[in-house]
Parts: C-alpha cells; structure tokens; sequence
C-alpha cells in the first residue's frame, strides 16, 4: 500500500512554495484535517484510530481538548508532497480492499484539491471491525 | 507615558493593522492565531495572528497565520495578498509592503462550532 518516495527534507512540518510574492505555509495540522474528513467521507469508516487512540480521543473529546478529525491520521508533509498513514475501524461486512482503495483516492483527491500537495502515498491499516451494537450495553442476566 | 494617554501606532504597526484587516474580511478566513512571532503590538493593543518585520528600505515583511475554511489554499492566498495589497495601497502603505507570508494553520468545517470561533 505504499507509493513512490517523499522528496521532503523530512523534518519539515509545513510547506512552503515561494513565489515572489511571499511564502505560503500549510501545517501538518490541516493536511491531518483533510486527510481525517476525507476518510470519514468514505462508505463502510466507521471510525478513526487504534483501540487506546479511540479511547483517548472519547475522553479529550468529552472534555472538549480532542479533535476527532486527526485521530488516527498521521502525515510528514514536505514542500511539495505530502504522505498520510490512516489508521481505520471498517464496518462488518464491506469489503475491506475496496473500503482501503476509496479511502486512498479520496483522500488523495481531496488533500491534493484543498492545499495544492501532491500526495505520495496513503497507508491504511485497518485496525478493527465495528459490528453493529457493539456500542450497546449488554443486557443484564439477572432483573 | 503618561497614563490615559493611547501611543499612535507605528507605520509597521498600522501595515499589520490594515493587513490584519484585510485578510480577516476574507469571507473564507474564520480567525487569526497569534502567538510565538505572530503577534505584533502597540500600546496595549495586541494585534494576535499578524507580523511586519523589517527588511530594509522602510519595507515590511508582513506574516500571517489563519484560520480558514475548507477551500483550496492555494488560489486562497493569492486572493488574500490581492487584498493586502490593495488595503495597504488604499491606506497609502502599499510602498511600505515587501513580502506577504501566509501560514494556514488551521481548518474548520461548515456546521462545526469551531466554524463560527471567534475571529481572534
């Protein structure tokens, strides 16, 4: 699931195309965004991140200091291109390689429309199945 | 200085002010971030999200860090430098601009709360 290298000098965090009119800087925080939106976008995402992400993020996010958005989503961007790696729960019962491919073109399409980057590749690991009423408490045993 | 009495902007300081301004009136541009070198002062006024720096010949480096929409950034911050420098030709400044910076840190979502933050 990886694509051709980063021309990056790698421990950039934002790019910065000069023209000469002055620079422009996008931050890792924005191409996270896009990329996070991006892929909730796609049919069978239930969520974003690892299980201790996930749990993490429900309690900063309760406490309003999480960001749903970039859970689960990791970037380095460079000057001129950009690499996302997607942490994913896939809903049970949609296929798995055709819920990885839409993530994949959506998110490139979306990060390279929204901050001009061209996207060098896009890792998607699917880290769980979400089974419907798995949210829900299990009855008790006993009245 | 005396107390009460309110210290007249610079001219770097009136260039922030009108860039500011103008990038802020940008319908796309929900708020400015300041903090670390972005953030330029007279007074007691504070102006948070804008820099001029100097870089000779009473010219001024103008820096900006926003907070915008979900729209292409590119095309963007050509727009938002349109309107800086028109603004600060309006305000007889635009002698004084050099470059024109642009940092976008940050993105919000129509519908989302952050979508109406306060334009800082």
């Amino acid at each position: 699931m990886t694509g051709q290298s980063l021309e990056t000098s790698g421990a950039s965090s934002e790019s910065s195309p000069q023209d000469g009119r002055g620079a422009t800087h996008i931050a890792d925080a924005v191409v996270m965004k896009v990329a996070g939106i991006a892929a909730r976008e796609v049919a069978g995402v239930n969520q974003l991140g690892g299980g201790t992400e996930r749990a993490l993020g429900a309690m900063t996010q309760r406490v309003g200091i999480g960001d749903e958005r970039t859970q689960g989503v990791a970037v380095e961007v460079g000057d001129t291109q950009t690499a996302v790696d997607l942490t994913v729960v896939v809903d049970y019962g949609e296929s798995i390689p055709r819920v990885a491919d839409a993530i994949r073109e959506n998110v490139i399409k979306r990060i390279e429309g929204i901050t001009g980057l061209t996207v060098t590749e896009v890792n998607v690991s699917v880290n769980d199945l979400y089974f419907p009423g798995d949210d829900q408490p299990e009855p008790s045993r006993v009245e | 200085m005396p107390p009460g009495l309110q210290q007249a902007p610079s001219e770097r300081a009136r260039l922030a002010q009108v860039a500011l301004g103008a990038a802020l009136g940008h319908p796309n541009v929900t708020g400015a971030i300041g903090g670390g070198s972005f953030v330029t002062t007279y007074g007691e006024t504070r102006l948070e999200g804008v820099s001029a720096t100097a870089v000779g010949g009473d010219r001024f480096s103008v820096g900006l860090r926003l907070r915008v929409t979900m729209t292409p950034l590119r095309p963007l911050a050509d727009e938002l430098r349109d309107r800086i420098e028109r603004a600060a030709a309006a305000a007889g400044r635009g002698a004084l601009l050099a470059g024109i910076e642009i940092e976008f840190a940050d993105l919000v979502e129509p519908g989302r709360p952050d979508a109406v933050g306060a334009r800082a």
